[in-house]
């Protein structure tokens, strides 16, 4: 592994780009666009942002922070204000995807980057995934590796998967009462098999609550997809502000 | 109409898709079906016209025909020629314009109504996903079937978090099981009142096929006091179990839950593309639900915020938008939901229940149920003094002229909705704390709750 500045001058002819690198007005410069292209999800557009910022050599690092992720919470601030909707988020995430897609060759290794681990599935039963999905893109946008399984999902391959991807969090969904009991299937699984200290438990969805998670013992619940960035964060001792419960 | 096997001829022939594309297509389409028919969301009119409603069922026949109806199972669009759909709505105009439930002296007839019409409001009591222990299980439904306007419950009174221990797992015994518990219970308990053929509805918990079987025996769920939800998908999806439980229903004679529903703020972003895609989802589900059905069938065409709130202006304007396009172009019987956010035992609940009447049968709605507090969630936090409410509001508000119940309706969101913006909605109290649990009557504290807030309806032109 080798630094991304040095990548970023390997890449577009080493010798050619001075140590100085581009002016601070330059960069700000390409990265507003790449913000403004990603809130207005204009992926052409948020791809060329991208690109220039490369070849005028800003570290990639910065690209991705300062650059797709500050569109992305932007975007998760106008899904706040009710400005934008579950497409929005979707489709904001698809270009933030893409963009991520150009720059991951010049980011440091990948497991080296990611923050954490998640296994997410709805349990055994429940077929709603429009909150999970949501919670999903987020949860990668933020810099998790999520290993999404779906819906119906059994117990039991829930836990066989988090020990094959060395999960740190588990997440599950449920949106209808006669599936919430198979949260506490998983925990006492993880229970009885000697696993539960190894992963954080996370639940959501439909009538669930912060209370539900306490009393069946599962580490966090969030309300949205945006306080599930939050609540993930905070389980594996990432320090964020603001987690609401 | 559409026969089952032809739905799933088409389930299983139709394009593939995957599902977050369709999530997508309804979106868009909902948003450009909007735009195209000039339907405007107005805050300051929440009650909407006749012509908005029309538009709003133009708008949805011209998306169901574009997107069609997502079988989860089979990832493919099941989809409809706008004569299909057009005929569906004709069929359901011309059917039957009554429902009736229960029987003998406990027999009640649902009627079509028009927005002004001062004919028959039918009240369905309780708050069925509100847990209880199961030794309180029928002194709680007693409470909600003693009440003199009480013609039996939207679905199963209560639920039971656990019988023998065991929670009610999709798909394995204890979720028939506790199914049967909770029907027995509130058999008994419609026994000790003297009302033992009042309708129940469909149960709640139970919502596998296999399990809902298990319920339809004689004395137990039958055609006069049951009916099987399809437990349908909100934005136009359905899966395998929802055409199988139809069929169960066509074959047993039994009444089936139609309940449309969209959420504002997520798939649909506001309140108009709200109702028309509720409304597409109306004409989706009467293609292949109620089909061999005379009496029906009731509808329920709702909307809900992301929360789970009702009471906002928002989604208050797009149950209107529903109701009304479904009364007028479907003839559906449609139902009104009346959940707080506010807990039981304060104002504010009676508030937000108020607005949620008035906004139902200002729009057409056939019967009121679901007087549900906190939004139905948690353990035993509705009572049957909010159902009591429910009936009572209605009944003033019938016959009420559109432009006098809309600025009513302005009035009454006034008391309340600075609770919801500054998050200081009250959690009340549970019905262990609200009723004298020997005489299962209200206590006098809970009641004066109630009629301060009827005073403070009627100073604003509520007539009570």
């Amino acid at each position: 592994m080798f630094p991304a500045a040095t990548a970023v001058r390997m890449k577009i002819g080493g010798s050619d780009v001075t140590e100085a690198g581009p002016s601070e007005d330059a960069v700000a410069q390409v990265l507003d666009r790449l913000i403004e292209a990603v809130v207005e999800l204009e992926e052409d557009n948020a791809l060329e942002a991208v690109q220039d910022g490369l070849d005028i050599g800003i570290d990639p690092v910065r690209i991705l922070q300062e650059g797709v992720m500050k569109g992305l919470e932007k975007i998760g601030a106008r899904f706040e204000e009710e400005e934008y909707f579950l497409p929005e988020l979707y489709l904001g995430g698809q270009v933030s995807k893409a963009c991520i897609a150009v720059l991951t060759p010049y980011l440091p290794d990948p497991v080296d980057s990611r923050i954490g681990v998640i296994v997410m599935a709805a349990v055994k039963g429940d077929l709603h995934d429009i909150g999970m999905n949501l919670v999903i893109t987020q949860w990668q946008l933020a810099g998790f590796e999520v290993h999404a399984m779906g819906t119906d999902v059994p117990s039991m391959s829930i836990i066989e998967k988090a020990k094959e991807v060395n999960a740190d969090i588990i997440g599950l969904s449920a949106f209808i009462n006669s599936t919430i009991p198979n949260f506490v299937e998983v925990l006492a699984y993880l229970r009885d098999m000697g696993l539960r200290d190894r992963f954080k438990v996370l639940i959501g969805g439909g009538s669930t609550t912060q209370a539900h998670a306490e009393s069946i013992g599962a580490d966090g619940w969030a309300r949205d997809c945006l306080a599930a960035v939050k609540v993930a964060k905070k389980v594996i001792g990432l320090e964020v502000a603001g987690v609401e419960q | 109409m559409i026969p089952l096997s032809e739905f799933q001829y088409r389930s299983l022939t139709g394009p593939v898709m995957k599902e977050d594309d369709f999530n997508l297509a309804v979106a868009f389409k909902s948003r450009d079906m909007v735009k195209k028919h000039k339907i405007k969301y107005d805050p300051e009119c929440l009650i909407i016209s006749d012509e908005t409603a029309d538009l709003v069922f133009e708008a949805a026949v011209e998306m169901l025909t574009d997107v069609g109806v997502f079988n989860k199972d089979s990832h493919r669009i099941i989809k409809f020629t706008r004569e299909e759909i057009l005929q569906i709505a004709r069929d359901r105009v011309d059917g039957a314009t009554t429902s009736t439930i229960g029987r003998n002296s406990d027999e009640f007839v649902i009627t079509r109504r028009t927005p002004e019409d001062t004919g028959p409001l039918v009240n369905l009591y309780a708050a069925s996903v509100s847990d209880v222990p199961d030794d309180m299980y029928i002194p709680y439904v007693k409470s909600f079937a003693q009440e003199e306007t009480c013609a039996g419950f939207a679905g199963m009174p209560a639920s039971l978090t656990s019988v023998h221990g065991l929670a009610p797992k999709s798909g394995a015994p204890s979720e028939s099981m506790v199914a049967l518990a909770e029907l027995r219970m509130t058999l008994e308990a419609l026994r000790q009142v003297g009302k033992p053929d009042l309708w129940i509805g469909p149960t709640w918990v139970a919502a596998t096929p296999g399990a809902v079987s298990t319920l339809l025996y004689p004395g137990g769920m039958e055609a006069h006091n049951g009916q099987i939800a399809m437990h349908s998908m909100p934005e136009l999806k359905i899966d395998w179990d929802r055409l199988m439980l139809s069929q169960i229903a066509s074959e047993r004679g039994i009444k089936q839950w139609i309940s449309p529903s969209a959420c504002q703020g997520l798939i649909c972003s506001g309140p108009a593309e709200t109702a028309v895609t509720t409304i597409a989802s109306l004409l989706g589900q009467l293609g292949y639900g109620p089909q061999d059905f005379t009496q029906g069938p009731l509808g329920l065409s709702s909307a809900y915020d992301r929360f789970g709130s009702n009471s906002s202006r928002k989604v208050l304007w797009a149950m209107s938008a529903a109701k009304l396009a479904a009364t007028r172009n479907v003839g559906s019987l449609e139902g009104q939901p009346t959940p707080s956010d506010a807990g039981a035992g304060t104002e504010m609940a009676c508030f937000e229940r108020a607005a949620l009447v008035l906004v139902g049968v200002a729009s057409g709605a056939s019967w009121l149920f679901y007087p549900a507090c906190r939004m139905g969630l948690g353990t035993a936090h509705t009572t049957g003094l909010e159902g009591r409410f429910m009936a009572e509001t209605g009944q003033a508000v019938l016959g009420m002229k559109r432009d006098e119940a809309n600025s009513l309706l302005q009035k009454i969101v006034a008391l309340y909705e600075d609770n919801k913006k500054n998050m200081t909605v009250p959690e009340g109290q549970t019905f262990f704390e609200l009723y004298d649990m020997d005489k299962l009557q209200p206590l006098p504290d809970y009641v004066a709750v109630h009629e301060s807030a009827k005073e403070k309806l009627a100073a604003i032109g509520l007539p009570y």
